[in-house]
């Protein structure tokens, strides 16, 4: 490898409404906005990488998750997503 | 509980839409017995949805990731036969990792040692690889092997040192100097094995340049008609290839191509049996007028067409004697080496126990004592290091007591 790395894994929020015995996520971390998000995601591609792993924390609980989505598609990079576990669906 | 599936449904359609891979957890596959894993019925929701999607709409490729711990190791191949009745692109099973203070606190009735991971993963790999396309994970294989951007902007590595697992901070993603800081902290190998079996398992999901799956595409016709294996040997290929041409520092312009085209002459001579050298040699000159065409159709620089087209007309030229040309040229001779390595690859290694009418044992005797070795010795480490990986691999499945 001689530059920058192609596939990216971002832990976009620590937040997550389970508790799971095995989880190996992010705790407590404050997040960035999505101005400053984006701006990450255009450092990566310029840098030349390819996908983006989109991972956390669960990632569907941040409100400006489908923004995320189509920001990262505009750079035309690839998006890899990965839901925590039992994430998102409380009852 | 019907309704926690709510914003998975919520946002549906944007992952349709915009997501390449979405991977789903799944640790059990009802709520009896195991503590510390959480209810797998959205999940399983989530899987009628896609089962249940119209084919002609856009959807993610699907991964199912399982941890496996203390609580649930004897019971992954429910969740096989569970993730059976659904199309997934592949399952990766993971070793529990005792990283992050919930792991750390829950260490003691969740660990797995190596061993006890990879014998109950080789089980369910070895009934269960012909249906559902599987990667075992065991915990050594996330060590200074990804490149993590926290929530607030930082690089972490994972690492696991003297059995403590723990996330170096290696700077600001912003920071000037953080790719050479990185750089000095990563396990090139582990990286690009991970990042190749993981993200190009199916590789053409791997970014590559347009031109290539452009070459795949109107290769695919001529590869159907060839080996009932070709695609899939194809497959593993590409995955090694643009790994190690990046490693040994090759033409990935030439390299590549040669791969994805190298077996395209098999559809002229029909399913014979490839050790069968009339078939042999009849592949190779067909094989280069074919490739010939399909780098015309899509504008391949001529100079490089030239290359490619003269290394598929030769490239199985030691079975007619000459083994001098894979010591002469990288490029046949790396090839060389992942196409015999390849031989012990899952897509690969039950269609020659056919061809040679042999079992795994004396498949493995005669891939051991081949004639490979000593007249066309591996051209670089990283390719011993892939067929080191490759055997490990296949006896998991195979041949376990061997």
């Amino acid at each position: 490898m001689d530059n920058f790395p192609e596939i990216v894994t971002f832990r976009i929020t620590s937040r997550c409404s389970q508790n799971c015995s095995f989880c190996y996520g992010p705790k407590n971390i404050p997040e960035l906005d999505f101005s400053e998000a984006r701006s990450i995601f255009a450092l990566l591609a310029s840098k030349g990488a390819k996908a983006i792993t989109i991972t956390g924390g669960e990632p569907l609980i941040r409100n400006d998750i489908e923004k995320i989505f189509s920001e990262i598609k505009s750079l035309g990079l690839k998006i890899f997503f990965g839901l925590q576990r039992r994430p998102i669906f409380q009852t | 509980m019907d309704s926690n599936a709510d914003l998975f449904f919520k946002h549906n359609d944007a992952i349709d839409k915009y997501v390449d891979m979405l991977g789903l957890p799944l640790d059990k596959v009802d709520n009896k017995n195991q503590t510390g894993h959480s209810n797998p019925e959205h999940i399983i929701k989530v899987l009628n949805y896609y089962k249940n999607l119209p084919q002609e709409r856009k959807r993610p490729k699907l991964k199912i990731g399982t941890v496996v711990t203390r609580q649930n190791i004897d019971r992954l191949e429910s969740i096989a036969l569970l993730i059976k009745n659904f199309v997934i692109d592949y399952w990766k099973i993971y070793q529990f990792i005792p990283s992050g203070a919930v792991a750390k606190a829950n260490q003691a009735y969740l660990q797995i040692n190596e061993e006890e991971f990879l014998k109950a993963a080789g089980e369910i790999l070895r009934s269960y690889g012909r249906d559902l396309k599987i990667i075992i994970s065991p915990r050594r294989q996330r060590t200074n092997a990804y490149f993590l951007i926290n929530p607030s902007g930082d690089v972490i590595m994972p690492q696991d040192r003297a059995g403590a697992c723990d996330e170096l901070n290696v700077g600001n993603i912003f920071d000037q100097d953080i790719t050479t800081r990185w750089q000095s902290c990563v396990n090139e190998d582990k990286y690009l094995n991970n990042a190749t079996d993981t993200f190009s398992y199916r590789w053409n999901s791997y970014p590559m340049p347009e031109i290539y799956n452009k070459i795949w595409r109107l290769s695919r016709k001529y590869n159907q008609k060839g080996q009932p294996y070709t695609e899939k040997h194809i497959e593993w290929l590409i995955g090694k290839s643009l790994s190690l041409t990046r490693e040994e520092k090759m033409d990935e312009k030439i390299f590549i191509p040669f791969v994805l085209l190298h077996d395209v002459g098999y559809s002229a001579t029909g399913r014979n049996n490839p050790f069968n050298r009339q078939s042999r040699k009849h592949h190779m000159m067909a094989g280069k007028q074919l490739a010939k065409k399909i780098l015309r159709q899509v504008d391949y620089p001529a100079d490089l067409s030239s290359k490619i087209c003269n290394y598929i007309g030769i490239h199985d030229n030691w079975a007619f004697g000459d083994h001098q040309l894979y010591r002469r040229n990288k490029h046949l001779g790396l090839f060389n080496d992942l196409d015999f390595i390849s031989m012990y690859s899952d897509a690969c290694f039950g269609s020659m126990m056919k061809f040679l009418n042999s079992d795994s044992g004396q498949l493995l005797e005669y891939l051991k004592n081949n004639e490979k070795t000593v007249n066309r010795p591996f051209v670089c480490q990283a390719s011993r290091r892939v067929l080191e990986e490759s055997i490990k691999k296949i006896k998991i499945e195979y041949a376990p007591g061997l």
